[in-house]
């Protein structure tokens, strides 16, 4: 891991307009994310990791609007740009190719009516037109590092199981070498032992492409056995953020060892 | 053992009775897609055997019969010939089956209608059968209404989309409200309208007939000039009113599904917006409107018959108010027949056509 | 009072819907009150009686919409015309209304076949053109009254109220208060009446104005082709008469734009109710058909 930054946010403020006021879901945000690392976003629902997440990838619809802070992003390749401030074309290019996304599996994130290779050639070809002549097989690749068989590509989202769902959308979003992958909840409505293998498969994902991951859930014992480094949200604000082996051991923040203390164990009864 | 014997046999006997039936199950459970056209088919010789019974009885249930009618001022016509009319009766009375009961009446007409395509003689024309009175106006119809069918929903998809992507901005607006506005105003409005204007105020354009009678009908370039001018009033008047109906209900199915995740997603590929608004949005909710198309076309029948009757147009709207007005039973009872048949067919055809545009809906339940 | 409470704030939660009514409130008002302003405009004599002034006669001070082939004043046979058509639009929307309401529940709530033969039916009346046969039992049945004139169309749009309904009528069948009442209470009426009616009243309320909109439409395709009932004047019969006596080459536009912008208003304020209802009670689609 380097110590070079992909991305670097601060002062960062969003807010949901209301008819009863202003409510600020995220305040005074300061968060750097190191290329090669996987960053956690852990907090309880509310907490405004969610809406990090939305901002960070300008999908922020209104109400919300971000208000005040920069998101500074280093592309490999490219002269940095301020993520808050792109627009139009400039920001449309930089998507996916720079910066993709990972959805909760459980949403409807694929289209119900295309093909699963369709819904990588669409993106593929947009930002990488030259890459026609080998898109089969870099589609059958990607499937097969996700652990999914070639004839997936040919089927219908309906034809597929949640955990297959997550894993093609798992390819899909390092089909163009990102520098960085937001993933929203990567594993929430999943069973648990389809758990495992996501997390298993998104850790073999960083590994084999070196893919930069910031990944939110709600879920410490997702952050336990992925991350490198875990960020803590409790309402808006940032508590703690440091070494995952740090946070688990020694929590400085009395919000954190309640988190952690949530984890159910072996061995334990529930109080 | 003797007692035994004979359930044996008639066991034996259910199933080689049965046998058949869940082979057929089988079949039909390994072949959704057949079994579901077969049930559509069904549902169809249904629909349609209940709607032209329903026309039949509708016209010989009708206070004053008006055949009958006829009849009666027939006789009175030949009241100076006792035996002539006693035989021109009987025949007429043969030529539209109005021997016997109204059964016998109901069986035969069938029987006509259904294995020869014979609805009897028309009035307007006789003894020229209904039939070719009808398939004379018939293509008239079918090129006024049915391009003006499609071109308004092709449009008022186009636009409502539009507008539902578009939604909260001024334009989108403007073309909701007025859409809401016009939609259930009849074409026969906009027709008069656009008469007042452009034929009699401005001349441009012709306000009657299907085209100019100075030229031979024939595939020359000026009878197919012709026809094209002078269909464009009655095809605007439907297309313009026909249109606004499918930029509503286009906008509405669209607004749902603009919320739906995989667009949020389709956005955070960069995708390019038209690419969004047409793979992702439209592909996702045209497919009620294609059911829909087949349901409009009677309502659209309905609105072009008025049309078809201010500009004088050749096709089956003219010939059914020509008929009324001369008590022509067989041909109004036909125009009726041929409209049910035409609207339910298009209906089938777009129902089967819908497993081929839709890989999600599981057709066989 | 608490009925009332509920309408008011129905209303103030779409605009559309306010707009729609307000329309047709001004509409209903003009047609009630069409007698007075016909007498007042003939000051004394019938101006919709045959030769009561000149024929022709452009739109001027005294004749704000001028006159038509008969001498008649076009601005008081346009009011009264209004209420004729007002008139067979509440006749055959209440007609059709309780037809479909009665139809949609005996289908909806008791399911199974008599649903499947009555749904087919009904959606056979939908699907198929009806205008022909509307057409031919006017011309078989010249010298009726208004009154069944609205009987006559409504044969054709009860399907209409009776579509809107049955779903209504099926989605709350399955609510759990339903099935609540249906294990206390054993009457299909009581549950009818007191459970289901009461929500679906909007739905109601949108099946008759779709079946008023259509016998509106129906009478005046009737008028227009020269089959409607004799004896009244609504609004398609002075159209029909504006395109037969030449209105149209003769440039007397107020003849048919007049009644043509009317009957556009009316349509568009039913439609405005119609969509405003289902956006206020319609939780799926509210705001979908937004501003």
């Amino acid at each position: 891991m380097s110590e070079e930054t992909v991305l670097e946010v601060s002062g960062l403020e969003v807010v949901y307009s209301t008819s009863k006021g202003d409510v600020k879901a995220v305040e005074e945000l300061d968060l750097s994310v190191r290329r090669g690392e996987i960053l956690g976003i852990a907090g309880e629902s509310g907490s405004g990791k969610s809406t990090l997440a939305v901002a960070l990838l300008r999908l922020l619809k209104p109400p919300g609007k971000v208000t005040a802070g920069s998101a500074i992003f280093h592309r490999k390749g490219g002269s940095p740009v301020d993520l808050l401030k792109v627009r139009g074309e400039e920001l449309r290019v930089l998507r996916w190719s720079a910066l993709s996304y990972l959805p909760q599996g459980s949403m409807n994130s694929l289209n119900p009516v295309m093909r699963v290779e369709d819904q990588f050639k669409d993106v593929i070809l947009e930002h990488a037109p030259e890459r026609k002549e080998t898109l089969a097989d870099l589609i059958a690749r990607l499937l097969d590092q996700v652990g999914l068989e070639p004839r997936v590509a040919r089927m219908y989202p309906h034809e597929l199981s949640g955990g297959m769902k997550q894993r093609v959308l798992m390819a899909i979003c390092v089909a163009l070498e990102p520098d960085l992958v937001i993933a929203d909840e990567p594993t929430t409505a999943l069973d648990v032992t389809i758990q495992r293998v996501i997390l298993q498969s998104l850790a073999d994902l960083r590994h084999d492409f070196g893919v930069t991951l910031m990944v939110i859930s709600h879920d410490m014992g997702v952050h336990a056995q992925l991350a490198d480094r875990v960020a803590v949200m409790y309402e808006g604000r940032l508590v703690e953020v440091g070494d995952v082996h740090q946070i688990f051991k020694d929590p400085q923040h009395d919000y954190t060892r309640q988190l952690i203390d949530s984890i159910p164990r072996l061995g334990r009864r529930a109080s | 053992m003797t007692a035994e014997a004979p359930p044996v046999v008639a066991v034996d006997k259910e199933e080689q009775v049965s046998a058949p039936r869940p082979r057929v199950r089988a079949w039909l459970s390994r072949h959704p897609l057949a079994a579901y056209a077969i049930r559509r088919l069904g549902l169809y010789v249904v629909e349609l055997w209940g709607a032209l019974t329903i026309a039949f009885f509708f016209f010989r249930l009708m206070p004053g019969d008006p055949i009958n009618t006829l009849i009666q001022s027939l006789q009175q016509n030949y009241i100076y010939n006792q035996q002539a009319s006693a035989e021109i009766i009987a025949r007429y009375q043969h030529e539209f089956g109005l021997e016997g009961n109204l059964l016998s009446q109901y069986l035969r007409y069938m029987d006509r209608l259904v294995l020869h395509g014979d609805l009897g003689p028309s009035l307007i024309n006789y003894p020229t059968p209904a039939q070719d009175v009808i398939l004379r106006a018939l293509p008239w119809t079918i090129g006024l209404l049915g391009i003006s069918a499609v071109l308004s929903w092709v449009i008022g998809i186009v636009v409502g989309a539009i507008a539902g992507w578009r939604r909260g901005k001024a334009g989108s607006a403007i073309i909701t409200n007025l859409s809401i506005a016009l939609a259930h105003v009849p074409f026969f409005f906009v027709a008069l309208i656009l008469v007042y204007v452009f034929a009699y105020t401005l001349g441009w354009l012709p306000a009657r007939s299907a085209y100019d009678s100075s030229i031979s009908p024939g595939l020359s370039a000026d009878f197919i000039g012709s026809v094209l001018k002078y269909g464009l009033l009655p095809g605007l008047s439907i297309v313009g009113i026909g249109a606004m109906g499918w930029i509503l209900s286009t906008r509405m199915l669209m607004v749902p599904v603009l919320g739906e995740d995989y667009l949020v997603y389709a956005e955070a590929k960069g995708l390019k917006p038209w690419r969004i608004l047409t793979r992702y949005a439209l592909r996702n909710c045209y497919l009620p409107q294609v059911t829909a198309f087949g349901i409009s076309l009677g309502f659209i029948f309905n609105g072009n018959v008025l049309v078809e009757q201010l500009f004088n147009y050749p096709g089956l709207g003219t010939t059914l108010v020509t008929a009324i007005q001369q008590l022509d039973f067989n041909t109004i009872l036909g125009v009726t027949n041929v409209a049910i048949f035409s609207v339910l067919t298009a209906v089938l055809l777009l129902d089967l056509l819908l497993p081929l545009l839709d890989p999600r809906v599981k057709y066989w339940k | 009072m608490r009925i009332l409470n509920a309408v008011l704030r129905t209303v103030r939660n779409s605009g559309r819907l306010a707009t729609g009514l307000v329309i047709l409130a001004v509409m209903v008002l003009l047609a009630l009150l069409s007698p007075l302003i016909v007498q007042w405009i003939g000051g004394g004599t019938d101006p919709i009686e045959v030769a009561a002034y000149e024929k022709w006669l452009v739109p001027s001070g005294d004749h704000v919409l001028g006159t038509d082939q008969f001498g008649r004043d076009v601005l008081a046979m346009v009011l009264s015309a209004l209420s004729v058509s007002l008139q067979i639009g509440a006749i055959a929307g209440v007609i059709s209304t309780v037809v479909g309401v009665v139809v949609a529940f005996v289908a909806g709530y008791k399911g199974g076949w008599i649903d499947n033969v009555l749904s087919t039916f009904t959606g056979i009346l939908l699907v198929i053109p009806t205008f022909p046969l509307l057409i031919a039992l006017s011309a078989y049945a010249k010298n009726v009254s208004l009154f069944q004139v609205g009987v006559m169309i409504s044969i054709f749009s009860w399907p209409f109220a009776a579509k809107t309904i049955r779903s209504q009528v099926l989605s709350l069948r399955s609510r759990p208060y339903v099935d609540l009442a249906r294990v206390s209470k054993a009457r299909d009426l009581e549950i009818i009446t007191t459970e289901l009616l009461p929500n679906l009243l909007p739905f109601i309320g949108v099946g008759f104005a779709s079946s008023a909109l259509g016998a509106i439409f129906g009478l005046v395709g009737l008028e227009v082709i020269g089959l409607g009932p004799g004896g009244v004047i609504d609004l398609g019969q002075i159209i029909f008469n504006a395109i037969n006596t030449g209105a149209l080459t003769l440039g007397a536009w107020p003849m048919f734009v007049v009644p043509i912008v009317l009957l556009t208003l009316l349509f568009a304020a039913l439609n405005m109710i119609n969509i405003g209802l289902e956006e206020v009670y319609n939780p799926r689609l509210r705001g979908v058909a937004g501003e």
